[in-house]
């Protein structure tokens, strides 16, 4: 009752926004509006907009260029400063302070800052992100979180129900599912672990450090932009965390290996029977590995149950000559059939929800884990600062080096010196960038 | 009075008498010609190159952060922080061993092949072609293609040396091996350009010359030692330099075959363009990653001044 | 050079195995170009396409005006071209041949500007062309590419070798320092010309980071930026990469070709006889 009531208003809601920009005669206001994308898959929704923006703006051309995750933010950063960015800034929640900070951002209309601060149809997690002192900057606009995938075909063949619940589950049926050839080198993968690259290692350690304690490794800190390292406070927890790890890298309760092809490539062939990973994992499966039978479903519990949640924010450029219809722009992207085409396309998941998707999700029941929400299960996002690309991927550094290390076999001394490393480099980066909260 | 007059000794001129003589010697017509030939091109490296670096040293002095607005002068700071760097200090070591290997190896294939190729200078065409092929493509196909070579359990590599009954071996996976596999990747790449430099070069050198040699009944060898190699050192000088910054630069092929999700996860073989990179354009901190290219900078200018000095003209 | 049986044999045997460890990956390159996107992640990957397409390529020429990106690139590549043979030429020829005070400072200053790559630099570079509101056009896409320092430090050793005597005896026969750049020194280093053209066409073609941020308009982009739209945030299209390395590869072979006739001619030193 209540969620059908939720809609009703939210369905209200953007009838009303649409009513508006609609009723309005075409602006003859003429030029280039230009956006940037860092996740191409997602421009089919902004194509599928421009009949629509053309009706309110017949003489603005739209430009969309979309360039690799990394090297857009490199060209973003060197571009909005000099003054020579796109008009519409579509930002990853990491990103987010930099331009905040750098006054790069221009305010937010009022009706759509009311959408973002109203916690019915963005959830305050987002909002706050996107947020400062109460005020929106942006619009968050999709979200990606992670769940984990399973091989249906492996995990009838080694005779196991379902998907692991909890963590100590997990670590089982990894060691159920891996293939050993004769000689003793791994020929499948139990779960496939990320190996490398520090930020996204980090992460994934993180995930699991977060369902053992509760907290992330770098939580917000009181004041915002502040951070704050957890690692010293759980070092017990962490450190076992740490020692599971290495023992299922080395030694004979081992589920994976620098030798396998790993992360999605490794599960789309069949290489690993078990991976934890974002969104787009679904329709990279489709694509790349048709004949796997997989399954999503939530993240294993430990003492705590959330999930990693990463969001893109859409901003406007101070400098754009074409503020309001930029922002027209935005306002029109959040409707259903735009959203539906982001979900549809990307597989990356609108996340206002006041939105209806369970057309999509009967069609596409893989969908379930990433979109529906269960109760208990706390959608957490990571501290958003300026120096979080630095922190995670020294701090991850570390953390990958230290599952290298053969000598941390039950080692827990060893763990927790590893660990301690780990702090002091995060805290030493926090302090360099004045973000160190204690 | 008889025998040679010793001319007196030259009292020492102030320096811009000399510069003024020096300029003298020149006939004018030389002078206009130098002046107005080098003079727009020294004016475009300027532009180009002179004035972007000196801003980028003179930046390296500053907490130069190209997302912010606030950049506050902090004298040396970046450059006492480099000492604690641990990963820099890991890049540069891998970067000059790599550079070290890479350079001799490249180098001594490339020049040994050229020799060879003019034995043979009717076919001489077509080879070049073939082995210039590899200077032409672009890194990324390339490097994802070397992956899968170099692949643990599915890589051609392996599967060829387990046929002959050696085990398999993780090529970029471990420490001490990903040296030489990145190694074999660049000297792949380059050795084509340096076979086209030293053909030049080689086919600069008179026939006649090797023709005297053989009727005084010289060997193969002894020509090559004693007529080729002299008269080729200017173009092996320039080798060596070019061949030296370049692999000095590296950083595309181990980006990929190191960072790249695609087959087996690979060591994090760090090299110092790619920390400069990761500083400036993911981290933002241009200033001291401005720090950084100074060092590298004079390192290896000191590399290039005793290369100059061995490879000098006589 | 060498006419001995022997050391013909060993440069057969040599060059073939090398032409063979050089080639195997590009063919390989060249046979994902033609294999679906489930067969590019095949595992073990496979070496020839079971069932050859061509849906790479028309997946590359239909989703982005891929014909324009290498006319752009072609266009850069020649301008960039013709540059730096002149400058790299005259200045190699000035360097090599004239005496003058801070020449070896001014050269040594030359060849340290190599030394960093442009990534260094970039950003105070960006902001000049920015001042001048030349971004996102071709000058600024070929102006940092209108002079290469090994073209220049190439010039000069291959010039050194040109004896003096010969320009000596063009001024004694009234010669201008121009027509002896032009008439004589052009045409005896003309194998060191053209392979300093064969390089800054492939440099300028694979120049990837400056593009990058120079260009903000789609119809601006250069092949490798074009390329660079299939690497999507977490994973890459290796099928329309390895078509549009085929694409690139073609123009640089062709420009290799067509001058490499010119790199075969020696020094011409008849001249001097008589």
């Amino acid at each position: 009752m209540k969620r059908r009531a939720v809609l009703a208003g939210g369905a209200g809601l953007a009838l009303a926004g649409l009513a508006s920009a609609r009723a309005a005669a075409p602006d003859p206001v003429s030029g280039k509006l230009s956006i940037w994308l860092g996740y191409g898959e997602t421009a089919p929704a902004y194509k599928l907009a421009l009949p629509a923006f053309k009706e309110m703006y017949p003489n603005i051309q739209i430009e969309i260029l979309t360039f690799d995750l990394h090297e857009y933010e490199a060209k973003l950063a060197v571009a909005v400063p000099t003054g020579n960015g796109p008009d519409i800034l579509t930002l990853h929640d990491y990103i987010f302070p930099h331009y905040y900070e750098n006054e790069s951002l221009d305010a937010m209309p009022a009706d759509l800052a009311a959408v973002v601060s109203n916690p019915k149809i963005v959830d305050p997690v987002f909002a706050k992100i996107a947020s400062r002192d109460g005020k929106p900057w942006g619009m968050p606009w999709w979200k990606g979180s992670r769940a984990l995938f399973y091989n249906l075909d492996h995990f009838k063949e080694a005779g196991l129900a379902g998907p692991p619940t909890t963590m100590q589950e997990m670590w089982e049926y990894a060691e159920k599912l891996t293939k050993k050839a004769p000689d003793g080198t791994l020929t499948r993968a139990g779960i496939t672990l990320r190996l490398t690259e520090g930020s996204g290692g980090l992460q994934k350690f993180c995930d699991m450090y977060y369902e053992m304690t509760g907290v992330q490794i770098l939580e917000p800190g009181p004041k915002p932009g502040t951070v704050r390292v957890t690692l010293k406070d759980n070092l017990d927890a962490g450190a076992q965390l740490l020692l599971d790890y290495v023992s299922h890298l080395h030694g004979p309760k081992k589920v994976d290996d620098w030798a396998l092809k790993h992360d999605a490539q490794g599960f789309a062939n069949g290489a690993a029977s078990m991976l934890m990973r974002e969104d787009w994992v679904v329709a990279f499966i489709r694509k790349n590995g048709p004949d796997i039978r997989f399954g999503t479903a939530p993240v294993p519990r430990g003492k705590a149950w959330g999930n990693f949640n990463f969001i893109e924010i859409l901003s406007v450029n101070k400098d754009s000559k074409l503020k309001k219809p930029a922002w027209d722009l935005i306002r029109l992207l959040q409707e259903q059939k735009y959203l539906d085409n982001v979900l549809q396309e990307s597989g990356w998941v609108p996340l206002r929800m006041d939105r209806d998707f369970s057309a999509f999700l009967s069609k596409n029941p893989e969908y379930k884990a990433f979109l529906e929400p269960i109760p208990g299960y706390t959608p957490w996002i990571e501290a958003p600062d300026v120096a979080y690309v630095e922190a995670t991927s020294r701090t991850g550094d570390v953390i990958l080096a230290a599952f290298r290390d053969a000598s941390l076999l039950n080692n827990p001394d060893g763990a927790r010196k590893a660990l301690l490393k780990a702090q002091d480099v995060a805290v030493g980066i926090l302090k360099q960038a004045d973000i160190y909260a204690p | 009075m008889s025998g040679a007059t010793q001319p007196l000794a030259a009292p020492p001129l102030a320096p811009l008498a000399r510069w003024r003589r020096a300029w003298g010697r020149m006939q004018r017509n030389h002078i206009v010609f130098v002046i107005s030939a080098l003079g727009p091109i020294l004016a475009l490296f300027v532009l180009i190159r002179i004035y972007p670096i000196l801003e980028t040293i003179r930046l390296s002095f500053y907490n130069y952060n190209i997302t912010q607005r606030r950049n506050p002068f902090v004298w040396f700071n970046n450059y006492i922080r480099l000492f604690d760097d641990d990963p820099f200090r890991t890049a540069l070591l891998n970067t000059i061993a790599f550079s070290a290997l890479s350079v001799v190896i490249t180098l001594l294939l490339a020049l040994a092949v050229a020799i060879l190729l003019r034995s043979i200078e009717h076919t001489a065409p077509t080879f070049e072609l073939l082995f210039y092929v590899p200077v032409v493509i672009p890194w990324v196909p390339a490097a994802v293609i070397w992956k899968w070579i170099y692949d643990p359990a599915y890589g051609a590599l392996n599967y060829v040396l387990s046929s002959l009954g050696i085990p398999k071996l993780g090529w970029l996976q471990q420490p001490h091996l990903i040296l030489y596999a990145i190694v074999a990747v660049s000297v792949w790449k380059l050795v084509g350009y340096y076979i086209v430099i030293y053909g030049v070069g080689l086919r600069g050198i008179p026939e006649e010359l090797l023709e005297a040699a053989d009727l005084d009944g010289a060997s193969a060898w002894q020509k090559l030692i004693h007529i080729v190699l002299p008269l080729l050192r200017p173009i092996i000088l320039f080798t060596v330099v070019t061949c030296t910054i370049i692999c000095f630069n590296v950083f595309a092929p181990v980006y990929v075959l190191t960072a790249s999700s695609q087959g087996a996860p690979a060591y994090d073989f760090k090299v110092v363009v790619g920390e400069i990179y990761q500083n400036a354009f993911v981290f933002y901190h241009m200033g001291y990653a401005g720090a950084q290219c100074v060092v590298v900078l004079l390192f290896v200018m000191s590399l290039l001044a005793v290369q100059f000095l061995a490879f000098r003209e006589k | 050079m060498f006419k001995e049986p022997s050391i013909r044999f060993s440069a057969w045997v040599a060059c073939s195995v090398l032409a063979l460890f050089t080639m195997l990956p590009c063919v390989w390159i060249l046979a994902t170009a033609f294999k679906t996107a489930a067969e590019i992640n095949l595992w073990p990957p496979t070496f020839l396409p079971h069932a050859p397409t061509m849906e790479n390529f028309q997946q590359l020429l239909r989703e982005t005006p891929f014909l324009r990106y290498v006319f752009n690139s072609l266009l850069i590549a020649v301008g960039s071209t013709l540059s730096i043979m002149l400058t790299s030429s005259l200045a190699g020829f000035i360097f090599a041949k004239y005496r003058f005070p801070l020449r070896g400072l001014l050269f040594m200053l030359i060849l340290a500007s190599a030394i960093i790559p442009l990534e260094a630099y970039m950003v105070p570079l960006y902001i000049m062309v920015f001042k001048v509101h030349m971004l996102n056009t071709f000058e600024a896409l070929i102006f940092p590419l209108m002079i290469m320092t090994f073209g220049v430090f190439f010039m000069r050793q291959v010039i050194m070798s040109i004896p003096d005597d010969l320009l000596e005896a063009a001024r004694i026969d009234g010669a201008s320092e121009w027509w002896i750049y032009l008439r004589i020194i052009l045409y005896l280093s003309k194998s060191g010309l053209m392979a300093i053209g064969v390089f800054a066409f492939t440099q300028a073609w694979a120049n990837f980071i400056w593009p990058l941020v120079v260009v903000s308009s789609g119809d601006m982009y250069t092949t490798e930026l074009g390329l660079a739209e299939y690497q999507r945030a977490f994973f890459t299209e290796y099928g329309p990469i390895a078509a549009g390395a085929v694409f690139s590869i073609v123009p640089m072979l062709i420009v290799f070709a067509v001058l490499r006739r010119h790199i075969m001619q020696g020094i011409a030193t008849s001249g001097m006889k008589g």
